[in-house]
């Protein structure tokens, strides 16, 4: 089975080096029967990378021990889920998941029946091909994982056990369909540059891809937030660490191009901001792949160099030098009327949005290599601190807020200052509501408040334009359908609100104590009341479990049992800690189990912070939002800003 | 995303089409691009943290007092204390220049043994001793490495 696997991405090099070569001369030269050849290459690949990731997949569940990939991840007695997680646990299996989802992303290209695509199909899928190319070969070469042990073992050394969770089974999968996904909108790009078409058309067509890939990014960054507070035990959700932020630059930077290509669809102008922003956020996924599997950039997840660096870095550079060099070539079509006629317009709202995100992404990225450009420039170690991105980031995300909170007051091509104030009182409502709100129940500090007052402007203002929408059907002024992608839109903003408020709440409000009790006793703590029913040991082949049982309460209404566990695990020789947690809207009681002794006194670390369970709550929103925005359906939504304003106009405007 | 409220009028289009606004919008995108560049600039040298070895470290001791530095080491399992009950872990780290005495208060990370690659981050006190606000650890990873290196040797 290891053989028919490796076989099976040997091919699959060979298929899409050959569907790449055969797309390009077969534009060039007109040559149908290259074009059909090489659309069988581009099937073929995507079932040869099927039948690799099913291999490994049959591997894992036999628990085959003599393959290394194998003998690593999986154990004969840890749950089955985990041995099929294990399949995106490692490094070889991720690259693998990239070269599966990519051959089957190019699939929905190719059978794409969209009149708009089909002069682009060749040229896109070309650029599809090459980079499964790229997979399959760091696959064969670098990351093979396929690769035998030099004597086959009885039992495997199974996952770590900090991966042994459900946030850990989905993060890296989701993750990696929003890196893969990046492809498409690039590829689509240069084909579109190629040919001419990076048109508004372009930029509607291309948006439900590029808003798949958006969101998984941005789910599957939340759930690994989600697995870190639940599974580190030190009470965070993000610890800037590289790995983490390699992952949310492509996204902040998707985040500005989905912005940026509003004004692409409906006014036709951004169109270089697009086309760069499009290759950015590819590269940058490449980029993040590279950084968590490679000990380029110092980090608590990433150790150990490769040469894979080398073929990284090239595919990345040669990425970003053929779309510079589209760009030139293509200068004359990318000349877009000068669309933004005014500060305070919707076009004006969108310049400065994208140019926040781009800022954003730019700031966090340069703290990631930061480390990297010191020691290679003046030979010196350094590390840079969380203080740094907070600094950085706090300012910006509420100029961020504050933009959110203006937009929708804004009109397209121009909003006459009169108008303002009759469109931004519902944000001034928010603002003070919220103010109100966090006062009354005791916030003090200025952080605190400004965050809050910021979020409630910008609820306040997306409220009422969902409200105006929604009145203005009733009325029925426009057909009476429903804006799917205003409403979707709408919630995603009121998704990262929640988030905002969350991140603010719970970093500004969190306690930490300590106590220690002995079976029996009883403390009280933050509100609480905890008492030590018993401490909980036990042996089992995977880890020693050493656990204490407690009853909490609070005001004598009895909230339930909490369980800290602190076990030995046998396979990584290393105690791994499972907290103990107690959510609700308000705040969280988050207890670690420090140290157990021989008498069974029990050392606790109880933190307790405020609203982290917002943060989740607007993670569901955003995806929520999208898949709103998102449902196929009538695209009533995507006509052009002229058509709402006259034909004249429109007519006039397309020549 | 609808129009909605007061249009405008073609002529109002014409009129704007003279250079004011785009002006406004270089100084606008200026603005921004100077705000992030104030803030990444004037962050990043009180967030930078510089990694010395021990020798280093004692050599320039009193100067550093007050600066947040790293030292990268092993930890000396022999020397390791740790008083549950307050918390406070004690233990040598070692490179290749030196031994250095650790005081770190907070839960015992999970990976935390004696043999173990640490990377303390903190103040040097007077009395010789490190101060760490923070005890990092290498990833699980290295131990997949090992086990493998186990079972290949085997």
């Amino acid at each position: 089975m290891a053989d028919i696997g490796y076989a099976a991405i040997l091919l699959t090099l060979a298929t899409s080096l050959y569907a790449a070569l055969a797309y390009l001369l077969g534009e060039r030269h007109g040559a149908p029967e290259l074009l059909e050849s090489a659309r069988n290459a581009v099937w073929t690949s995507a079932a040869l990378a099927t039948v690799a990731s099913g291999a490994l997949l049959y591997l894992l569940e036999r628990r085959d021990f003599s393959i290394r990939y194998v003998y690593e991840h999986t154990s004969t007695f840890q749950p089955a889920l985990y041995n099929l997680s294990a399949f995106w646990a490692g490094q070889e299996g991720s690259l693998l998941l990239w070269l599966w989802l990519l051959g089957l992303f190019a699939l929905t290209v190719l059978v794409s029946r969209r009149p708009f695509l089909q002069d682009l199909k060749p040229v896109a899928l070309a650029v599809v091909s090459a980079t499964q190319a790229l997979f399959a070969l760091l696959l064969l070469t670098f990351s093979n994982p396929f690769a035998r042990l030099a004597v086959p073992q009885r039992e495997g050394f199974g996952l770590n056990p900090l991966l042994q969770n459900i946030g850990m089974v989905l993060h890296p999968p989701v993750v990696f369909v929003g890196y893969a996904g990046f492809t498409l909108p690039f590829a689509l790009a240069v084909a579109a540059l190629v040919k001419g078409r990076f048109t508004r058309q372009w930029a509607r067509e291309v948006r439900p891809w590029l808003l798949t890939a958006w969101l998984f990014l941005g789910v599957g960054i939340v759930i690994g937030g989600w697995w870190a507070y639940q599974e580190l035990g030190w009470g965070g959700y993000w610890g800037w660490d590289p790995v983490e932020n390699s992952s949310l630059v492509p996204w902040l930077v998707a985040t500005a191009a989905l912005h940026a290509s509003i004004v692409q669809e409906r006014r036709g102008g951004f169109l270089t901001w697009n086309a760069v922003l499009v290759a950015l956020s590819f590269v940058l996924c490449l980029f993040a792949t590279f950084v968590t599997r490679s000990g380029v950039i110092q980090s608590v997840h990433a150790f150990g160099g490769s040469a894979e660096a080398w073929v990284f870095a090239a595919f990345i550079l040669g990425s970003l030098g053929l779309m510079a060099w589209l760009l030139v070539r293509h200068q004359r079509d990318l000349e877009a009327p000068d669309v933004v006629e005014s500060l305070a317009s919707r076009e004006g709202g969108f310049l400065f949005t994208v140019l926040l995100f781009v800022g954003l992404g730019a700031a966090v990225f340069l703290g990631t290599v930061y480390p990297a450009l010191v020691e290679l420039l003046r030979g010196q170690e350094v590390a840079l601190g969380a203080s740094f991105y907070n600094r950085v980031f706090g300012p910006l995300a509420l100029l961020l807020l504050l933009l959110l909170g203006v937009c929708p007051a804004l009109l397209w091509r121009r909003t006459e200052g009169r108008a303002l104030p009759a469109r931004l009182w519902p944000g001034g409502a928010g603002a003070v509501l919220a103010l109100a709100a966090a006062l009354t129940l005791g916030a003090r500090e200025a952080v605190a408040l400004v965050g809050f007052a910021a979020v409630g402007f910008a609820a306040g203002t997306v409220l009422d334009d969902l409200l105006r929408a929604a009145a203005v059907r009733r009325e029925g002024q426009v057909p009476r359908r429903v804006d799917r992608r205003r409403l979707g839109a709408h919630l995603v903003h009121l998704g990262v609100l929640l988030m905002a408020a969350g991140i603010v709440g719970s970093s500004v409000y969190k306690t930490e104590h300590q106590v220690v009790l002995l079976p029996g006793e009883e403390v009280s703590v933050a509100g609480y009341t905890l008492q030590y029913v018993q401490p909980l040991r036990g042996t089992d082949q995977a880890k020693q479990r050493a656990a204490v049982e407690l009853t909490l309460s609070q005001g004598g209404k009895a909230l339930g049992t909490l369980t800290p566990e602190r076990n030995f695990y046998w396979n990584v020789g290393q105690v791994v800690t499972e907290v103990a947690l107690r959510s609700s809207w308000k705040e969280d009681l988050y207890v670690v189990l420090a140290a157990l002794q021989e008498d069974g006194m029990a050392t606790l670390q109880v933190q307790v912070a405020r609203m982290v369970q917002w943060i989740w709550a607007g993670g569901f929103m955003l995806l929520a939002g999208t898949l709103v925005g998102l449902w196929p359906g009538r695209r009533a939504a995507s006509i052009p800003v002229e058509a709402a304003r006259g034909r004249r106009e429109a007519l006039a405007e397309e020549g | 995303m609808a129009v909605q409220g007061p249009t405008c009028t073609d002529d109002d289009v014409q009129l704007r089409k003279a250079r004011g606004p785009r002006r406004k919008f270089l100084i606008g995108g200026l603005v921004i691009v100077a705000v992030v560049v104030y803030l990444v600039a004037s962050s990043i040298g009180g967030s930078t943290a510089y990694y010395l070895t021990v020798e280093e470290l004692k050599a320039q001791g009193p100067s550093l007092r007050e600066r947040n530095v790293r030292v990268a080491g092993v930890v000396d399992g022999a020397s390791i204390q740790y008083d549950a009950r307050d918390l406070l872990l004690t233990f040598d780290l070692v490179d290749a220049s030196g031994r250095l005495p650790v005081v770190y208060k907070g839960v015992q990370p999970d990976m935390f043994q004696g043999g173990a690659e640490a990377v303390v981050e903190g103040r040097y006190r007077s009395d010789g001793t490190f101060e760490a606000t923070n005890l990092l650890l290498k990833c699980p990873s290295k131990y997949e490495e090992a086990a493998t290196a186990e079972a290949q040797g085997r």
